[in-house]
């Protein structure tokens, strides 16, 4: 995953943030910004230009497929993986159509987590 | 993820996903009195859901089948589908309560199953509600408190030690051996409050259990009770948090038992059906005062007295000339009844006495005014923190003392002329104020060295009434750390606690909650 250089981890859950942290700096990356709330994202965005956002749905203030929208007016380039429950299907499918460039789903599987970001990172 | 590399996780996972369980108490409780607000159903289902999310990632799979349940559950309310019912609330609670104890002890089980159909079918649920007093604390501090103890009495000496070096360098300092001890004070300071600071616990960690409680116990006694709880977020002392807790528990317990009544009885007697209860921490000088209060029957004050007097405690004679309080301050007292007799009896007491003794162990008071048919109120004073105290330098004659600064209220020079004479007491008028006066020479036996004929007072403020301590002079004010006195070494109970000076030496503490019971 030698393309992304920084990622935006967001999630209401600072456990959660944690555990997708180690999991990212096991495969290297070490520029990782953590925001907890859907409008904290919309601005550390906006500060940080990271390279890759991990954006989970059900949050305080802004959800995530709120969030995912600004982020997208900012940049529209921008790539935001959803980080779901496995029976979120239909948003995954809004998130999707949205602008989502791919989803992972909780629990975390290590490999699975990889795979998307490095698939993520190399589309254009 | 598998389970076995997820124990470095376990500690923020058990206190955040704890933070979600009060979350899920605390809303649900506010959705059975607001069924209709929204923002609730959407807090609940958020915390349910990220609580999923968590144990899912933990590999605990009983907490996130039943997380994904009642998360299912609060869906259907969130898109009016159903309407939480009362016994869907208690199921709910039940879940609550499982997942608590399953986040709690990894090693725990429960039959899933009985809680699945339980939330299927509420109405006919066999699950009952857990004891609530079993919960353990949510605490965020792993130490052994005894190792911050230590380091608090080792900032203590520190403190001690700065203060006489700088007396004994004092004439003798140059500029920049001045700037160093400057500093350094600067850092036992610093040292001191971050140490504190640590200890701090919010009273949210036991304040947060009672709405359950209430509402349990009042549910199983059919009566009705409305909780109002103001001061969440003051912050006490680890220690004095945990030693007040109980004695809280067993009065908020007391009141709902004993102080309000049956829905019937209060229509009787002409009282709106739901009994009030109110908790209410605030911040008084450097203490903090919880009340509670209800508005219930009261305390029986004559059936005290009678066994008071049946266990000799007073006589017949004193019986007579007690006030109302003085009578109700008996409760404090050891062995006026074993707990069952003052019960049945009194309707309150149930161990009070070990009430007043564990609070006063952490410097605390109790204060207890009832009216009978109308309610009672418990107000328990509070140090914020053990140990490290402001008081003020005062000497008398040849002695020192040290009042703690959260009792003064001012200092005044008093001219003679300005001394009045009331039933053969010297008082003084400040501003329209009669404030009498206190001769602690006197009290103590030691002769004031004041040769001027212009008082120096010390005025200090006890149970709301203001007195005029008469002292020599009064130095800075500063930080003191206080040293508990060996009772048996003092026959006076005047004096609990002494501090060490700069200079070495050894001054008593003024308390005036104890000098002024004896004037």
């Amino acid at each position: 995953m030698s393309s992304v250089k920084s990622v935006l981890v967001v999630d209401d859950a600072a456990f959660m943030r944690v555990v997708l942290k180690d999991i990212l700096k096991n495969t290297g990356i070490t520029a990782i910004f953590e925001a907890g709330d859907g409008l904290e994202a919309v601005k550390s965005f906006k500060d940080n230009r990271p390279s890759l956002v991990t954006m989970d749905v059900n949050m305080p203030k802004a959800d995530g497929i709120q969030a995912l929208k600004a982020i997208l007016t900012i940049d529209p380039t921008a790539k935001v993986v959803m980080v779901t429950a496995v029976e979120q299907k239909h948003v995954v499918d809004d998130a999707m159509k949205i602008g989502a460039k791919g989803y992972i789903t909780k629990p975390f599987d290590r490999e699975m987590v990889s795979s998307v970001l490095s698939n993520v990172s190399r589309s254009a | 993820m598998t389970m076995s590399d997820n124990s470095q996780y376990r500690e923020l996972f058990v206190q955040e996903a704890t933070e979600h369980v009060e979350s899920l108490n605390e809303y649900l409780l506010k959705l059975e009195q607001e069924p209709n607000v929204k923002e609730h159903i959407d807090i609940l289902f958020r915390s349910a859901h990220t609580l999923k999310g968590m144990s899912a990632t933990m590999g605990y799979d009983q907490v996130k089948e039943l997380c994904k349940a009642i998360e299912n559950e609060f869906d259907k309310f969130r898109k009016d589908e159903s309407v939480l019912s009362n016994d869907m609330a208690s199921v709910l609670f039940s879940c609550v309560d499982a997942i608590k104890l399953l986040i709690t002890d990894e090693k725990h089980t429960i039959d899933l199953e009985l809680y699945l159909s339980a939330i299927k079918n509420p109405e006919s649920s066999t699950l009952s509600s857990l004891d609530d007093s079993a919960s353990t604390s949510s605490s965020t501090i792993r130490v052994k408190m005894d190792s911050l103890d230590s380091i608090v009495n080792l900032i203590g000496e520190l403190m001690i030690s700065k203060m006489r070096l700088s007396q004994t360098l004092d004439n003798m300092m140059s500029d920049e051996s001045r700037q160093v001890l400057m500093s350094f004070d600067k850092i036992i300071t610093d040292l001191h409050y971050k140490m504190m600071k640590i200890r701090l616990v919010p009273i949210d960690h036991i304040f947060n259990r009672f709405p359950r409680m209430i509402r349990d116990l009042s549910n199983s006694q059919n009566k009705k009770v409305d909780l109002k709880m103001d001061g969440m977020g003051i912050e006490l002392d680890r220690t004095i948090l945990d030693a007040i807790s109980d004695p809280l528990l067993h009065m908020i317990r007391n009141s709902v038992d004993h102080g309000l009544e049956t829905p019937q009885e209060r229509k009787k007697n002409k009282k709106s059906e739901i009994g009030n209860l109110s908790l209410t921490a605030s911040h008084s000088g450097d203490r903090v005062e919880i009340t509670i209060q209800d508005d219930g029957r009261g305390i029986d004050v004559e059936a005290i007295k009678k066994k008071a007097i049946e266990k000799q405690i007073i006589t017949e004679d004193n019986a007579q000339k007690m006030s109302d309080k003085d009578v109700v301050g008996l409760l404090g007292t050891p062995g006026l009844s074993s707990a069952k007799e003052v019960t049945d009896v009194s309707g309150r007491g149930v161990g009070m006495n070990v009430v007043f003794s564990q609070v006063e162990k952490v410097g605390g008071n109790v204060k207890i005014s009832t009216t009978k048919g109308k309610g009672t109120k418990i107000i328990l004073g509070i140090p914020l923190s053990l140990a490290i105290i402001g008081g003020l330098l005062v000497k008398i004659g040849q002695e020192k003392f040290v009042i703690p600064i959260s009792t003064i209220v001012t200092t005044v020079k008093v001219p003679p002329q300005d001394l009045l004479d009331i039933n053969g007491s010297k008082v003084f008028r400040l501003n329209d104020e009669i404030i009498p006066i206190v001769k602690i020479d006197e009290i103590l036996g030691i002769k004031s060295s004041n040769s001027d004929d212009v008082l120096t007072i010390v005025i200090v403020e006890r149970d709301g009434a203001k007195h005029g301590l008469v002292i020599d002079s009064f130095d800075k004010k500063q930080e003191i750390v206080i040293k508990k006195l060996d009772t048996n070494l003092y026959e006076t109970q005047l004096f609990s606690d002494a501090t060490i000076l700069p200079d070495g030496g050894v001054a008593l503490i003024l308390d005036p909650s104890l000098l002024l019971t004896s004037v």
